[in-house]
This record gives C-alpha cells, structure tokens and sequence, in this order.
C-alpha cells in the first residue's frame, strides 16, 4: 500500500470519526432539546410568571409593583393560617389512613386468601373512577334525604335524625376525606403489595425456625423491606393531596364556613372569584416553597430512596 | 444436647384443586443421636418435604415425629430447637452479616455482650471475621453459604437442618465446605439432617444414607453398606457414578444349574441362590468392577461411544451387542476412541441380580466370597 493512499485512508477515517461525534451530539440534542423546551414553556415560564405576578396588585388590569406586599399581607392576615391548617389536617388524615388501609388490605391478600385474586382486582376501580364519579357515589351515600349511611345510623339508633355531612360544620371534612380515602387507598395498597411479594418467603419460614413470632416477623423483615416504600407513598402522597383541588372543590366548594378550604381552594378563590390574581399568586409561592422546603428536608431526614436489597 | 429423631409412618399429602399428591408415604426411620444422616434422592422424592416435618414447617397428615421421648409432631418451629438452612441461602437482606447470624439468639433473649461473643466464635470457625459488618449483598457465594451455616449452629440446636444447601455453589467451593460441615459435626453436639440430590455430598458426609424414591423408603444404611449391598436395582443405580450398569438376562435350567445368559455371556449361579428356575432377570455390574480383557469368568463386547478421560482413570459410555447401554470405568482404557470394540469381563463377585419386581435377590460378592481387588474410582467412598 502506498503512502499516499495509507494517509488518504487516515484523513478519510478523521473525517468519519468526527462526523460519528457530530452524530452523536446531534442525536442527543434531537432527543433532549424538544423535552427541554417543553419542560421550559409549560412548566419554567409559568412558573415565573406567576411568581413574577405576585409581586404586583392587580397585575391584570392595573399593575402596580409592590415587591413583597402581598406576601406580608397575606402571612400577616391569620385566615391563611386557618387555610394552611385546613391542608395539613386533609393531606396527613388522607395520606395517613390511604396507607393504613392500603399497608392492611395488602398484607391481608399477601397472605393468598381465597378469593384474594378478585379482591385485588376490585381494589383498581376506586382508582380508576372518574372523580366526579366517586363523589356522585359519595353524595349519595351520604344524603341526609335519601343516603344509605344515615339510613343506617338513624335505623341502629346511632343518631336521631339524619345529617348532612358535606354541610355540616363538624363533619364536612371528615367526609371529604373520607371520599378521598376511598379513592386513593389503592394507591398505597398496589405499591405495598408489589413489595410484599417480592420478599422471599424464605425469610419468613427462617424467621420461624429462629423463634419468631409473627410480630416479631412483621417488624423484622416485613417493615424494613416496606420502609422505603412506606416513605416515598407519605412524600409523594402527602404531596398530591396538599395540592389536591378537584376533589374538595367538587364536593363542598371549600364550604362550610370555608371548613374545607384547603390552600389550593383558596388560591381558586382568589384568582377566580375575587380575581385578584397578586395575591393568588403569592399564595401558590407560598405553597410552593412550603412544599419544596418539606421535600428537601425529608431527603434529608429518612433518604427514602434507600431500599434494601 | 443433640437428640435422636424418630419418624413413626409419617405420612405427607399436599391436595391442589381435587387432587391428592401423596409427598412421603407411610416413612418410619430412626435417626441416631448426634449422626450426621443425609436423605438422598432424585426431584420430587420426598427429602424436603420430610426436612421441613422435622423443622415443624409442615404438620404431617399423619403419623408421629418424635425428638428423643417428646412428640414435636404439632409443634410449631418455634417451640423445636431446631436450626435451618434453606436451599435459598435467605439471609436477611437487610441486615449486616453480624445481625443475620445473631438474630436468632436476639430472639430468644441472649444479651447483647453474649450474643456478640457467640457471634465472633462462628465467625472465626467459618472464616468469615472480615466479613461481620458486611451486608449480605457484599459477600460471594460461598461467604454468603457460611453467613446462613454460622447463623445455624450459633444457637446451639438440638437438631441442624440443612436443605440442598450447596446446590448454587461451584464444584470446588462445594469440595470445600463438605470438609468443612464434617468438621463442624465433629465439633458441635447436634444431630445433622442433611437433603442433597447429590449422591457424592451424601456417600462422603454421611454416617447414614436416607435413599427415597416417590415418597418411600428405598433404603437406609451407612454409605459402604449402600454401595456394597443395594436391595433394590433403583438402590444399585442411583448410588455410584457413573450408574450401575444394568443387563436383561434370560434364567435356563440346565443339569440342576441356574444360568444367566445375557448378550454374549453366560452366567452359572452357584446353587441355593433363591432365584427363579426360568423367565428373566436383571444383572448389575458397577462400571468400576469391569476388567479389560479377559480375566474375568463372563466376557462382554462394548462398542465404544465416548471416552471422558479423568486423569487416573478413564470412564468408557458404549452399547452392548443388543443396544444396552453399558459404561466401564478403568485405567487401562486410555487410548479407546468411539467406533472401538472394547472387551471386558467380570466374575459373579462383581455382580448383583435383581428380580423382576426390581429387588436384589443375588450380591455376587457374598457368594464369591470377598472381591480380590479393591474398586477403583468410587467417587471417594469411604465408611
């Protein structure tokens, strides 16, 4: 071979190899920038936006910079602490027994009871309902003219006569988040028993053999595999019904004596019905940081992406 | 204190949708105190299913399991000191190898200071003291093996159950721990129950083989014994490697002799054998008892299909004339290929014959008087 083809061959070889690197950084580029741009306008730009708007009164029609105005107002006014405890005590009652009902429906049909394979079917539907669906079937329910409930309670001579949950000062939030409950307890119950079934059943028999007793076993080996899990449902979980809006607001309107208002309703009110949209937008900055400031520290504290092996 | 087992016609039936499996049918045996006693025998035969009876993980149908004078039969595992080791390996993934191999004393109540000094014991005895605060996820294979052994004899058990516990292991690492459960049966005053499917585990480690076959006992006796005088052809076939060669024979009476003739040999019976005067039997000869030449008083031509070389010795796979599979096990067979025709020969020392109902009604090594040589390559047996 002669030289001059061999250093032809090399520049040729060069050129191809670059052209390859130019590929691969365009290909990258294809899959990643629509994503990105994506992500920037429906997610960066609102975001900033609105954080944008909560510094200004009436930033619609008549904008007025007010720097952090409309923060102090709405920190310094005490219903927004009554909204922010409306949220905390709806997202931890929600959160907690979607768990506890869905950490015991799980390690009932683990234990491959009869019938089991029909129960975890079932278990979908409430997942699967429309929300509007759900709280039509929950207003039934609950009717104080023609729900089954106070049927049943006036009839065991539980009550006198029939109440009105979702319009009861007392019991509104109770049967929201019953309603919620009910809707989102599979949740916790699939990724529960995913977990459940993937511990050996070995581990159990060992445990046996060693003395354990079925408690004993339950803290032991049942626990710690479901510990990260158990974690990630309270964050993202907890997450979602802090935020949740349809459910609440299709079912009471924040109502009784803003009872239910949780902090999402009111920034609906805010924007929507007293169209002031400087303070709804504070208020949601609130919420946001709320939230991010929780997250992070939960990170920090429980590392929940920790599963065992 | 290692206790004697005791099964009284045990009996296991698993029912799925209708259907009755009967796992061990009607097992009565005796497991001397402190033995090392290995239940052998092919998938499905029983030996696991009898392991977890004794562990109290499965209730019998019926029949007794008795530990010394106390029926455990209901008792649950927890109230059987009984350790386990599952075929699984199943160390608490969670935990560090520490905690797996004390979490039963932690919980039977043994404080911390003790716990910690029984701990580091085992750990020494099984060479795994660098590995204590490992996760089990760290360790190989072989670590992991002893992780679930220390966490077995640490808590000092009457009985030590082990199921298949070396099945995932490399053929070297098992040569490795065989010598190192022997030493720790030595050590230990418990009584060992051992499940294999591997014969070579049970004929080297073993004070008695537990041989079963469908849920029945086919034989039980020390590992020489069950090699030298199997009463069955499914004895004779499963124990030894390579497997008991097996011929059909036809019986003739001729001038008040019984003789076998099989595919180009012919077989006197010395008299008084209680065999039958006519029809067919079965002749054993193991591959290792084979003579190449013509030494022996019954001669036999072997077509040659695989030679696998061992290094002392070479095993020989062919077919007699009339297609019977047939190996020999010899050192003098170095240079055979396939396509060869081997010549071997065999006196009635070296044989056993089986009835039609496959139980052995002739050890040839009884009526020859003792077998001149001893056998070669017998894959380690030793008493």
């Amino acid at each position: 071979m002669s030289t001059a083809l061999k250093s032809r061959l090399a520049a040729a070889g060069s050129a191809l190899r670059e052209r390859d690197v130019d590929g691969t950084t365009l290909l990258l580029a294809a899959c990643f920038v629509p994503m990105l741009a994506f992500f920037v306008v429906v997610w960066v730009i609102p975001i900033v936006y609105a954080l944008g708007m909560s510094l200004f009164a009436s930033p619609v029609r008549n904008p007025e910079f007010v720097g952090l105005g409309n923060y102090a107002e709405l920190l310094g006014n005490g219903a927004f602490w009554g909204f922010l405890w409306n949220s905390v005590v709806y997202a931890v009652a929600t959160t907690g027994l979607s768990l506890v009902i869905g950490l015991g429906l799980a390690l009932v049909i683990n234990q491959r009871i009869r019938g089991g394979d029909a129960l975890r079917t079932l278990m979908i539907f409430p997942y699967l309902l429309p929300t509007l669906v759900v709280i039509f079937m929950w207003k039934f329910i609950l009717d104080p003219n023609i729900g089954i409930l106070n049927q049943f309670l006036v009839d065991a001579g539980l009550i006198d006569k029939p109440i009105a949950f979702f319009s009861t000062l007392e019991f509104a939030m109770p049967a929201v988040v019953v309603t919620s409950v009910w809707k989102f307890a599979s949740f916790a119950f699939f990724i529960l028993l995913a977990r459940l079934q993937a511990i050996d059943p070995d581990l159990y028999e060992r445990a046996r053999v060693e003395g354990a007793t079925t408690w004993q076993a339950f803290r032991d080996i049942t626990f710690p595999h479901l510990r990260g899990a158990i974690l990630i449902i309270l964050l993202v979980r907890g997450i979602w019904m802090f935020n949740k809006f349809d459910i609440i607001y299709l079912s009471t309107r924040g109502g009784p004596l803003q009872q239910t208002t949780t902090l999402p309703i009111r920034v609906y009110q805010l924007a929507f019905s007293e169209v002031n949209f400087g303070m709804a937008t504070a208020l949601a900055g609130v919420m946001f940081f709320l939230l991010a400031g929780v997250a992070v520290v939960y990170f920090r504290a429980f590392a929940p992406e920790k599963e065992v092996a | 204190m290692a206790t004697s087992i005791h099964l009284d016609t045990v009996r296991k039936e698993f029912r799925t949708l209708g259907n009755t499996h009967v796992a061990v049918d009607d097992l009565s045996l005796d497991i001397p105190e402190g033995s090392f006693t290995t239940f052998v025998g092919p998938s499905g035969c029983g030996k696991t299913t009898t392991l977890r009876m004794l562990a109290g993980l499965e209730t019998p149908t019926s029949g007794t399991v008795s530990f010394g004078d106390e029926d455990v039969t209901d008792l649950p595992p927890q109230e059987r000191n009984v350790s386990m080791v599952f075929q699984s390996i199943a160390l608490y993934p969670h935990m560090s190898v520490r905690e797996n191999i004390g979490y039963g004393l932690k919980i039977h109540g043994v404080p911390k200071a003790e716990r910690d000094e029984r701990i580091d014991e085992a750990a020494e005895v099984l060479q795994i003291e660098a590995q204590l605060e490992k996760m089990p996820a760290e360790l190989s294979g072989g670590q992991q093996q002893r992780v679930a052994l220390g966490g077995a004899f640490v808590q000092d058990p009457d009985v030590l159950l082990l199921d298949e516990p070396m099945s995932d292991l490399d053929a070297k690492l098992k040569s490795d721990l065989r010598v190192e459960i022997q030493r720790l049966h030595q050590e230990l005053d418990t009584t060992v129950v051992y499940v294999t499917h591997d014969q070579t585990e049970a004929m080297t480690m073993s004070d008695q083989v537990v041989l079963l076959r469908d849920g029945e006992l086919a034989q039980v006796d020390p590992p020489k014994q069950l090699f030298d005088y199997p009463n069955s052809e499914y004895v004779a076939q499963f124990i030894g490697m390579p497997s008991t060669n097996v011929v059909d024979c036809a019986v003739e009476h001729r001038d008040g002799e019984t003789v076998l003739v099989g595919p180009g040999f012919e077989l006197s019976l010395p008299a008084g054998v209680d065999a039958p005067t006519a029809g067919r039997v079965r002749l054993g000869i193991r591959p290792q008892y084979l003579d190449v030449g013509s030494a022996g008083a019954c001669r036999l031509s072997v077509d040659v299909e695989v030679v696998e070389t061992l290094g002392t010795e070479s095993v020989v796979h062919g077919r007699l004339e009339d297609g019977t599979p047939f190996d020999v096990v010899s050192d003098a067979v170095d240079d055979a290929v396939a396509g060869d025709r081997l010549d071997v020969s065999f006196d009635l020392a070296d044989a056993f014959v089986f009835g039609e109902d496959g139980e052995t009604i002739l050890f040839g090594s009884e009526r020859a008087g003792e077998r001149s040589s001893s056998p070669a390559g017998t894959g380690g047996v030793t008493p």
